[in-house]
Formats: structure tokens, sequence, C-alpha cells
């Protein structure tokens, strides 16, 4: 008898399995579909495009495109300028974040209030805010004016090596908040006890941090840094705003290599540009999804 | 398991097929137009009207066209009038005995009607001149359809018309309701309509200029008034109120082009059309709606020519259209477009044509060429126009297209950066087209025809041009006969107290820079060199001329003649498109003026200016079709001038060159005395042409079209950085070094990227 | 980790609770007195910051409110066109006002009287961003419902496909969604932006990553209570998610509000073009006119915001963690 049992409930379970895996992937279907449709297929097509050698001949010349894109001066300063950038203006924005969120942790008063402050450069739109930037970084600007009364010569901020300078401090703006949010959040989610413990234990702040603190906040500290690199792609939109097509070298970045071959509707080098791109983004994500994996192992569970 | 996995089969090919389906379903349908839409078939009666014939007034009237003409006869030096009646369903004419009531000689009909009882109306103006002003008089005759006076009466009288007033126009609407308009010397204009007895219904005074009027058959009556208050259309469609006296609001009919001109006609289900020389529309003006009937230009027609037009019972609309030949004088079409559907008109293979802004010429040329073709018929897409506001956007999408799937099969390309899309492949070779055709190369201007060739490869024909140039004095120009920058600023700085010409910083350097950017970019190697001397140089001498254009609205302005007689200025921007206008640069420069080209590293300097320039698509699918109206631009029909209305650019083709010289030089006496053949003026200077002078200045015309070398095609991206770079110089903020490093930066940015 | 201090005798209980509460005494006070001082600090250094933050903002609020002329005269030199016909007084120097001399609304008048242009513009925008954050939402959850329940290898492995693809640059999807549209002969109309701003990636990655949150054990019971599939995730899932689905609306809105690369090249015809476009070209024509559009182009994602800011932290608040 109860073995009859045992397996019919085993059947009636394996049943609602079966269903259930099935609804579950028919609620994948519509937006699988739809990222099919608009990003995967096309993508392909991209692939084909990069390989071929214009769109009327269509003859197959494999990696030329490639070697073309690549060995172009313009995409190579393109390339070098947006790792640079990425390069200091991710780890800067994770890190002052990471800062201000401790500092906002501890009790001072009007946290909210404060919050609310930080989050509004996230919503205000680029296209508003970008005037004022530009008075204040403009050659007879506000920030030049400061500077003559300091008795420094004034810098083309947008026009020179110091560009890059600008745009940093514009992305900051931005993203600090939003990052700061997060790790607020992450920062009340670490169980009281074990820093109760740790500092039992007269372990010194810094140490609780370091190997507390940090533990579990390894995980955010990937989410953050993922979207903040997001977020450092989307500040082409900005430079293009302040400065066009064409800017100084020093804030050319492979964006605009890729808006100015879609202008100029040479496809195949916009697309052995995109592959290229997506190569690095994936290599860069795999990393990064490795080493969370090493730091924030013993947390999961 | 195995009906599971059918089943799991079955569902994967209904997705597929569904998806499929779902994506081809909406694909659009871009094949063609649907052979069950409304189409008109336009039937062209042959009324000769005769050589110097001018058309004084028309009406139309129950089927039938009634034209008051004035002809002058050359041989006896008198000018006879006739009243033609035409059937328009056949084109049949027959002439109207009007001896009975002669007019005199400085009589003119200018408007006619019909009243109730199928009498004719005319209005009648005569005009004394004495030595100081006009005085007019207005008479209404009335006569019967065989010629006799019924009567006649003063009408300047009965519409108050005095010193200060004149009678613009008079409209009726076939049921005896006269409207006339009247202009005052005070800018207002007064509508006075008189009931079919002659007596006063009402007066209404409109503020501004009365550009069209239209009565119904109701007596309802609508004016296209211009209005300063309204902005950027300044044209409002009112509705008259007698009985009040006034005008209604404005009525808006939002799919009349806001452009050109607006002219009425009668017939068709509301009794109201509408024109706006684009597109014909058949419009109630209560509810504003309107029907769409045509484009002009889909029937072979131009639409900015359509003086009258109707609707008659049985659907088909006539049209009478006047065109304007650039010789003077006009020819007159009377046409039927019958009314039909896309699938019986006679099938032809469809091409476009895609260009910004389609010339009036290229229009007219596109009509002709359909209306001859039994194979072929071009549809126009016009860029500029679709994108009425934002101009960039319409290039955008014009290159866009052009190197997509979406490209006309005939293309213009003037001013559209075509080495671009020449490295793309997109434009076929146009060489094996000539070389297989009849067209004899030799016929033609070598230098125009092959302007657009690279590697051996011909990529778009010129048909029609002009040259632009640098004009100055021949004494101070001894010894020159091209330069390069350097060489033209040194010559400047030899006359210090003159201008080298009327230009701005930004304008002066166009001409010095654009012109010679191979001095400072080396394509191959990617060297840009904006630091050097020589660039420095040209913009710190560009700076000397400030941002201020001196222009017309400035008191202390030196007028152009005097600014070159007295040594103010050097040289003139010169545009030349005909032999008469060499005479107007020679009266600027006192009988000493030199044409010298542009600045430029080698070559004449001597730039090209095409009015068009015609490529064909590589992908299209109807080169043959294509090259057929390319044959068509370069043929006599397009080419010359006593065949082409719209010509008022140089000719490619040889013969057509010495015709216009021909034309030009062929003296006309009258009396032993020549006449000029007009007058033009320039700023401060008035020359009167003559046909002998042109004779003078035929070797140095040829020498110059000969000559011309270079095609104002230059690369705009570079351009723009430069000049935005240079304003800050200009304006005095940064340093030439430093506004120079920037560009130097830049224009190598955009150099590699490009390479 | 300290290592354990040497003991010379083990305590009793009652001897290491007295130690205990002593020392938790002695550093009580003792981070009473540094705490002060340093809540101090970080106040200051917090209103700094959100100074700096709030700054440009407030800036153009206010630069919004006034006259032409005035904003010429102080930002000519920045701002400089070259169809400024008459005679402009421009100033030497770029003053910054923070308050205009005039306070004057004719910048608003021209916006919103005058020419009806920016108002369709703006209506434009609004049109093209609600069908998105509505519909990308719907079937984000949906999708994100069915990665979290039954997970497999395959998922994961479309999974993986979804970051990536939510990492790469405009530029790079463009191209793909461009190709498409052309093919669908949707250019030039507005489903060239709704269709692939609805499928995008983003939405569904945020929700996944909350709804794997929600304990297995609330479902399981739901079905031992006999719900099927779509019950579950309609009553026990979706309500627990009301929070994230908010904040990813108000993320998706701000995103999509901002959008200029996708309708200048999807949208050929200008008068389909959101205000986001529309701004960023009149930065160079009318400088008259553009702190006006710009505050009112501000204020729906400030609304947006201040009224789902709840919604948002609390949505944020669980989405550290990327594997999570």
């Amino acid at each position: 008898m109860k073995k009859n049992l045992r397996s019919l409930r085993k059947k009636s379970e394996l049943k609602h399995k079966e269903r259930g895996k099935r609804f579950s992937i028919a609620c994948l279907l519509p937006s699988v579909f739809g990222v099919v449709l608009f990003f995967i297929a096309p993508f392909f097509y991209v692939i084909y495009y990069s390989m071929i050698d214009n769109p009327i001949n269509r003859e197959f010349v494999f990696m030329d495109n490639f070697a073309i894109v690549s060995g172009n001066a313009a995409f190579q300063q393109a390339a070098s300028n947006t790792l640079k950038f990425s390069g200091i203006a991710v780890p800067l924005a994770v890190i002052l974040a990471l800062m201000l969120a401790l500092m906002l942790n501890s009790r001072i008063p009007f946290r909210s209030q404060f919050r609310t402050f930080f989050l509004t450069p996230m919503m205000v739109p680029i296209a508003s805010i970008v005037l004022i930037w530009q008075v204040l970084f403009h050659f007879n600007g506000i920030v030049n004016e400061m500077m003559l009364l300091g008795n420094m010569t004034k810098i083309d901020w947008f026009k020179s090596d110091y560009a890059p300078i600008v745009v940093v401090i514009l992305f900051l703006w931005k993203t600090l908040g939003y990052n700061m949010i997060l790790f607020m959040a992450a920062l009340s989610s670490i169980p009281k006890e074990i820093i109760e413990v740790a500092s039992m234990e007269s372990a010194r702040p810094f140490q609780i941090f370091w190997l507390v603190k940090l533990r579990y906040l390894s995980a955010t500290i990937l989410f953050v840094t993922i979207m903040s690199l997001i977020n450092s792609f989307k500040v082409f939109r900005e430079i293009y705003l302040l400065t066009g097509d064409y800017p100084f070298d020093s804030v050319y970045m492979l964006q605009h290599y890729m808006n100015n071959m879609f202008g100029r509707l040479d496809y195949q080098r916009l697309s052995a540009a995109a592959i290229m791109m997506s190569i690095a983004m994936v290599i860069i994500i795999g990393v990064m999804f490795l080493t969370e994996n090493y730091f924030g192992r013993d947390i999961e569970g | 398991m195995r009906s599971k996995t059918i089943k799991k089969l079955i569902a994967i090919i209904l997705i597929i097929t569904m998806q499929a389906t779902l994506v081809t379903a909406c694909r659009g349908d871009n094949s063609g137009i649907d052979p069950d839409t409304i189409a008109f078939l336009p039937i062209y009666h042959d009324i000769e009207f005769g050589d110097n014939t001018w058309l004084q007034s028309i009406v139309e009237h129950e089927g039938f066209l009634y034209i008051y003409t004035s002809s002058w006869d050359e041989a006896t030096m008198e000018s006879s009038s006739k009243l033609s009646q035409v059937e328009i369903a056949t084109g049949a004419i027959t002439e109207i005995d009007i001896s009975a009531f002669a007019l005199p000689d400085n009589a003119n009909v200018s408007n006619m009607a019909f009243n109730q009882q199928g009498n004719m109306l005319l209005l009648v103006s005569t005009w004394e001149f004495d030595d100081f002003s006009y005085t007019s008089t207005h008479a209404l005759y009335e006569i019967t359809l065989e010629g006799q006076i019924v009567s006649t009466s003063d009408i300047g009288n009965v519409l108050g018309l005095d010193d200060n007033s004149w009678l613009q126009g008079m409209n009726s609407n076939g049921q005896g309701m006269l409207v006339f308009v009247i202009g005052s010397n005070m800018g207002t204009y007064n509508l006075v309509a008189l009931n079919s007895e002659g007596e006063l219904i009402g007066r209404i005074e409109y503020s501004d200029y009365i550009d069209s009027l239209f009565i119904s058959a109701d007596g309802d009556v609508y004016i296209m008034g211009f209005s300063r208050m309204m902005g950027s259309m300044g044209r409002g469609l009112k509705k008259a109120d007698f009985a009040t006296g006034s005008f209604g609001s404005d009525i808006e009919i939002s799919e009349i082009s806001p452009y050109g001109n607006t002219s009425f006609g009668s017939g068709g289900t509301t009794g109201i059309l509408l024109s706006d020389g684009n597109t014909l529309y058949e419009i109630d003006l209560e509810s504003t709606e309107t029907l769409r009937l045509l484009d002009w230009i889909d029937a072979d027609i131009l639409g900015d020519n359509v003086r009258n037009f109707g609707i008659l019972e049985n659907g088909d609309i006539w049209l009478m259209s006047q065109t304007y030949m650039s010789q003077g004088g006009s020819s007159m079409e009377i046409v039927t477009l019958k009314r039909t559907t896309h699938g019986e008109l006679p099938r032809r293979q469809y091409l476009t044509y895609g260009g910004m802004w389609v010339s009036q010429d290229i229009k007219a040329a596109i009509i002709n060429f359909n209306k001859r073709s039994d194979r072929y018929r071009i549809q126009i897409v016009d860029y500029a126009n679709s994108f009425s506001d934002d101009y960039q956007a319409a290039v955008n999408q014009f290159r866009i297209d052009i190197a997509g799937n979406n490209s006309p099969d005939i293309i213009n390309l003037a001013g559209m950066g075509v080495s671009q899309l020449i490295n793309k492949g997109v434009l076929a070779d146009l060489n094996p087209l000539i070389d297989n055709s009849n067209i004899n190369r030799a016929d033609y201007l070598d230098n125009i025809l092959n302007a657009y060739s690279k590697d051996d490869k011909l990529y778009a024909i010129i048909p029609g041009f002009a040259i632009t140039t640098l004009i100055g004095h021949g004494e101070k120009l001894a010894g020159i006969d091209r330069w390069n920058v350097t060489e033209m600023i040194a010559w400047a700085e030899s006359f210090p107290e003159a201008t080298l010409m009327r230009a701005t910083a930004s304008s002066l350097m166009y001409t010095l820079v654009y012109l010679a950017l191979d001095r400072f970019i080396n394509w191959e190697t990617g060297e840009v060199d904006f630091t050097g001397n020589e660039f420095i140089s040209i913009m710190e001498f560009a700076a000397t001329f400030g941002e201020q254009w001196d222009d017309w609205g400035n008191p202390d302005r030196i007028g152009t003649h005097e600014g070159f007689r007295d040594g103010h200025y050097l040289l003139l921007d010169g545009y030349l498109y005909s032999l008469e206008s060499m005479q107007l640069n020679d009266a600027l420069f006192d009988g000493d003026a030199k044409y010298i080209g542009a600045p430029v590293e080698n070559g004449s300097g001597i730039m090209i200016n095409p009015s068009t320039a015609i490529g064909i698509s590589n992908r299209s699918k109807h080169k043959d079709g294509a090259f057929a109206f390319i044959e068509y631009l370069l043929s006599d029909d397009f080419q010359s001038k006593s065949k082409n209305p719209f010509s008022y650019f140089i000719p490619v083709k040889h013969s057509a060159i010495e015709e216009i010289i021909a034309e030009a030089t062929n003296v006309q006496m009258n009396d032993g005395i020549e006449w000029s053949r007009t007058s033009w003026g320039y700023d401060d200077i008035t020359v009167e042409i003559f046909s002998s002078r042109n004779k003078e200045f035929v070797d140095e015309f040829y020498r110059l079209i000969m000559a011309a070398d270079e095609l104002q095609d230059y690369d705009e991206q570079i351009i723009n950085i430069i000049q935005e770079e240079a304003e800050s110089f200009f304006a005095g903020s940064k340093s030439a070094m430093a506004a120079a490093e920037i560009i130097e930066n830049r224009v190598r940015l955009y150099v590699n990227e490009n390479r | 980790m300290a290592k354990l201090r040497r003991q010379t005798r083990p305590l009793t209980k009652e001897e290491s609770l007295e130690r205990w509460q002593a020392a938790v005494k002695k550093k009580a006070t003792h981070r009473k007195r540094v705490s002060l001082i340093r809540m101090l600090i970080f106040t200051t250094v917090a209103v700094f910051f959100a100074f700096l933050f709030l700054m440009p903002i407030f800036l153009t609020i206010t630069n919004s409110f006034m006259s032409a002329s005035e904003i010429s005269a102080n930002y000519g030199q920045v701002f400089a066109t070259s169809d400024s016909g008459g005679r402009v007084f421009i100033s030497e120097r770029v003053n910054l006002k923070f308050i205009p001399d005039m306070v004057s609304f004719s910048q608003y008048e021209t916006f919103l009287l005058r020419s009806p242009d920016y108002l369709i513009k703006f209506w434009n925008s609004v049109i093209l961003v609600v069908p998105i954050v509505v519909f990308q939402l719907a079937i984000a959850s949906l999708a994100a419902y069915g990665f979290t329940r039954y997970q497999g290898r395959i998922k994961e492995m479309i999974f993986f496909l979804y970051i990536i693809l939510m990492l790469m640059p405009y530029q790079v999807t463009l191209v793909p969604n461009y190709l498409v549209s052309e093919f669908l002969n949707l250019l030039d109309t507005r489903w060239a932006i709704w269709l692939p701003g609805i499928a995008s990636p983003f939405a569904v990655f945020l929700l996944t990553k909350y709804m794997r949150k929600i304990p297995t054990s609330l479902m399981e019971a739901g079905q031992i209570d006999g719900a099927g599939e779509w019950q579950l995730f309609w009553r026990i899932a979706l309500p627990l998610c009301k929070g994230a689905i908010g904040s990813v609306a108000i993320l998706v809105f701000i995103d999509y509000w901002n959008m200029v690369e996708q309708p200048l090249i999807l949208i050929s015809d200008s008068l389909y073009h959101p205000l986001s476009v529309f701004l960023s070209k009149i930065n160079e024509a009318e400088i008259g006119l553009a702190f006006a559009v710009a505050t009112i182009y501000m204020i729906p994602p400030i609304l947006v915001f201040l009224y789902g800011e709840d919604y948002l932290v609390e949505g944020i608040t669980y989405q550290g963690g990327i594997k999570g």
C-alpha cells in the first residue's frame, strides 16, 4: 500500500514538475524570442558583414576588415582611451562610493534626505546638465576664471589632454549616488553578530573592515563594478554632446569610432569594431566572474 | 515516449512557421502601386496660338474654355485680338467673331465671366499714361456668344475707384454674381460684390494682399489672403461675410503646402478645387476636409505652370498650363486628364530620381522624358522637401539611402561628397554606357564631361553648369595667370591700402583654405600639418577681416563699383553663367576685368559649379532606363536654349554653346540704333547689355569654360572642424598657435579614421 | 582574525559576564565621544557632496528664468553663435549666475506657448518611453519567473548571454537593431524604437536576481495548497516583487527618457523625434531657450523619482550580488 502511495505521489510530483518546467519555458519564450530576433540573429549578420568587403560585391575577405580596423591609428587611439578611461573611472567610482557609503552608514542626521540628493544626478537627463557643464569648463568659463584668480593659466578643458578629467568628473557625478546606495544597502545586510564578535576579539576597525565586511561585500562590489562599467560606456553620450563627432583625441572613444563609421555607412569596419569590442567585453566579464567566485565562495550558502 | 517526441517536433515546427509568417507578414509591401488606385491619363490638345501671342484672359463655362489673346505681327507691326472657344473634351477650336466691338489699342481684357443669361462679361481696362501717372478706366462689356454687344457700363463708378485705387481683378461664379478685388495705395484691399442685376451686395475691406479668390455656385466667397500677422505661413483662407462686412476667421487646411501660390478651380463633388503648385485637392471649406486628387507631376504636368483648371461633369480634370520660355514669350497647353485606374495606364518601368531640392529644369526634363518615353517613367524623390525643417537630416537620409537598399536609380550628386560614395562602390561606371550609346564624346566639353571621373571611370554627368572664379583689375593682376595661397596673400599685401575682397574671416577661409586642403593633409601617410607657418599665416591673414559682414544695411557701405574703382577692394567672387554677366563684370572694373582662378596648388583654379550632377546607382536594376534619362539630358532638347525654357546654365554640348553665343552676339538694329537686350544692375551700378559688346567676350568665355577643372566638392567634416576652432581665434580668445594645435589634433583624428 | 588572548586561568561564568559588560560599557562611552566628532565631520562632508551634486541641477533651473538677452550677456562667450545679428552685449567674462538679475518667464513663454514644436517633441518622448517601460517589464517579469523556476544548464547559459548583451554599449547593439528594422520595414516608424526596447534584457536581469531571492519554501507551500504554475506566478511571485518591479521600472524609464542615438538613426523624420534628441540639437541653435527646455525635460524623471524613491531604494537593496 505504502509503496503505491509513494509512487503515486512521486508521479504527481513528477507531473507537477513537468508542467512546471514547461510553464517556465513558456514564460521565457516571449523574451527570448524578442532577444533572438533583435539582438542575436542580426548579430550573426553583423559577423557576416564584418567578413565581406563591400555590400555590393559581397566578396568574402575573412579577417581583412579586422586587420584594417585594428591597424587603424584612430581605432587604436580610441581603444586606448576607452581602456584608460574605464580603468581609472570605474575603480574610482567603486572606491569613492564605498567610502561615502561607509561614512553615511554611521549615524549622521538627515540620512534619507542625503540619499535623495545623491540619487538626483542619476535621474536628471544628461542633456539638461550639459549646458551648465559647458559653462563651467569652457575656455572662458567659471573654472578657468577661478584659476586665473589663483594665478594659474587657463586650461582649455575640453580641447586638450585635460579633457578626460572633465569626463571623469562628470561620470563620477552621475554614478556615485547609485553606487553609494547599493553599498549602503549591502552594508546594512551584513549580519551584525559577526561584527560584534570581531570587535569583542579586539580586532581593530580596519581589520574588521578588510577581513570581514569586504567578504560580504564582494558580490556587491562585483555588481557595482559591472554597473559602473556599463555606465562608463554610456558616458559617450556626454562627450558627444559636449564636443561633437571629432573631439580632441584624448577623449575619442571607441563609441565615437563606431558612431562615425555608422554615419559614413562603413558597415564593414563598424561590424569588425563591434565584434572586437564584444569579445573584449566577454573576456573582462569572465575574469570578473571568476574573481568574484574566488572571493565570495565562503559567503554563499 | 515516441508520441511525445512527435508532439514536440510538431510544436517546434508550428512555432517556427508561425514566427516565419509573422516576420514575413510584417514586411511591408514595397513592390509598387496598387493597380486599383485612381490615376489620370493626360491627353494633350494641340492648340497653336502662334508666335508672339499672349494670353489676356481665360474663363471656363459649361465645358468650354474661352480664351482672349492678342498677337503682335512683326511684319505689319500691328496687334490683333482673338476670342477663341475651345471645347475641352475634344479640343476643337472655334473663333468668336469680335469684329463688332472694337477695342482701342491700349485697352486690354483683364477678366472675363459669364452671367445667368449665358452672355459673356468682359472687364475691359484702358490705361492712359501721361507724363506723371497712369489713369485707368474700366468698362464692363456684356456680349453674346456671337460677338454682339448687349451693354456696356462704366464699372469704375459703381466700384468707387479713384486715383488711389485700382482694379485688381474680377471673379464670377457663372451665376452672374461678380466680385471685384480693388487695391489701394494704402496697402489695403477691398472686396466688392455685385449681384446679377449689378446691384451692390456688399463691400469688405481686407488689410493686406489678396492672393486668390473663389466664388462657389451658391454665392459664398472665399479669399486666400496674405497676412503679415500669420508668422511664417503668411497666408490665410477666409470666408467673406457681406452681411457684416468682415471676414471670418482663418480656415485651416493642413495638407496644403505652406510654400508657393495657391489657386482655385471649380468642379468635382464639393465644387471647390485647390492647387498648391504640387498637388490638386478637392476641398470642402465648411468641414475643411480635403480629398487629395493627384500630384500634378504624376500626370506629367508641371504644377507651377497651371493657370486654370477645373473638373468636368464626367470627372475628368481639365487644365491650361502656360510655360514661359527663357527667350521670351510663352507656350500654352490645354490638357484633359482622363480619370482611369493605375492598372489601365500604359505599362512602364518605374525609376526613381533622388536629389536634394529638385530644380525646375530637372523637374521639367523629367516630365518631358516621361511624356516621350513609352518604356520608362521617372518618379521624383525630393529629400529636402520631405524633411522640411531639418536639412542635415535630409542629407543624412539621402546618404544612407544611396548606400543602402533604398537607393534611387538616378542620383543627383551635386554637393554630396562623391569621393566617399565612389570608394564604397555605390555608383555605376558610366563610361561603358556612353561607349555603347550614340553619344559622341567629341560633341561635349571634355573637361566638364569628365569632371567626375576617377581612375578612368566616370561616375556622374554634368548636364549644365556655371563657373566660379575671382575677378580683379587686369592692371593689378598683370603677369599672373594662376596662383596659390601664399602667392595671393603676397600679392594682396603689395597693395596695402586695399582689402582683398569683401569677406569675413570665416568666408575667407573658404576661399583660401578649403580649396587647397591637400597642402596640409597627406591622405596617404596620415600626416597633418596645421601648426606650420603656412596655415598660421593664412589664419592670421584671414583674421584681419573681422567677422561682421559689410552688408546692405550698413549706411557706410561702399558700393561694389565704387569699391573696385577706387581701389578699396581687389577681387570679386564671380559667378559666371552667360556672356551678359561678363559685360557686367567688365563695367564693375571699368573695362579692365581680368578673370583669375581661386588660389590652388595645381590647375587653373577656375571652378565648375554644377547645377546637377547625375549618377546612376550601381544597385539599380534599370540602368539602361536611367541612362536613357542621361541621354535625354545630353540631347539638344535639354541642352539647347531654344528648346529648353528652363536652361539657365551653361550647356555642356558644343553646339548648344555655339547657339547661345550666336544668339547673344546677334545684333538687332531698330531704325539704325541697336537696342540693348536688357539692363542689369548690381549694387550701385547699372549696365545696359548690348549684343554687339558680347562679341568682345566670346574668346575669354571659351577660355574660362575650357579651363575650368576644379569641382567644388570638399570634405565638409574637415571644414567644420577648422571653422569651429578658427572661430575662437577670430574672436580673440585663443592664440593662433593654440587654435592650430587643436585643429591639427582633431583633423588628424578624422584623417586617421578615414584613411 | 585576532588571536585568542591567552588566559592564566579559565574565567567563571560570572566573571566573564562581568568583563564583557565592562568592556561593552567602556567601548560605549569611548564610542560616544568619538562618534560626535565623527558625526560632525561626516555630516560636513556629506553636505559638501550634496551641494556638489545638486548645484548643476539648481543652476539649470534658475537659469531657465533668465531672459534670452541676459543669457547671451552672461554666457555669450561660451555659446557665441554667429547668427546674433544685431548688437548683442556680451560680457568679457563668463558670469555664472545663481539667481537671475531679472526673473523672466520669456523662455517658458516661447517654449510653451509660441511654438507647438517643443510640446510635440515632449509628447513624442512620452509616447516612446511609456510603452517600452510597461511592456519590457511585463515580458521581463515573465522571463524572470521562467529563469527562477527549474534552473538548468541551458537556462544558465541563456542568462549569461543576457548579461553579455546587457553590457554591450549602444553602438554595438544598434547595428543589429538597424538591420532588423530595415528588414522588417520598420524604419522610420515608432516600432523601430519600441520593439528593441521591449526586448531588451536589462529588466530581465535585474528582476531575475530579485526573484531568485524568494525562498523556495514559499513556492512549495503554494504548490502544496494546490496552486497551478500560473497562480504561483501571479499570486505569489509577482506581488513579492512589487518593489523590484517599481525600481526597475524607474531605471528603465530614466534610461529610455535619455535615449539619443536610437531615434537619430532609426527614425529619420524629425517630427517623431523625442525631446532628448531635440535638446541635444537645441543647445547649439537656440541657447536662449535651452535652459527652460532642459528644466521641463527634467521634470518627468524627477517626478517619477520622487514618487518611486522608496521603491527604488528597496529594489536596489536586494540587487547586491550578481550571482545571488
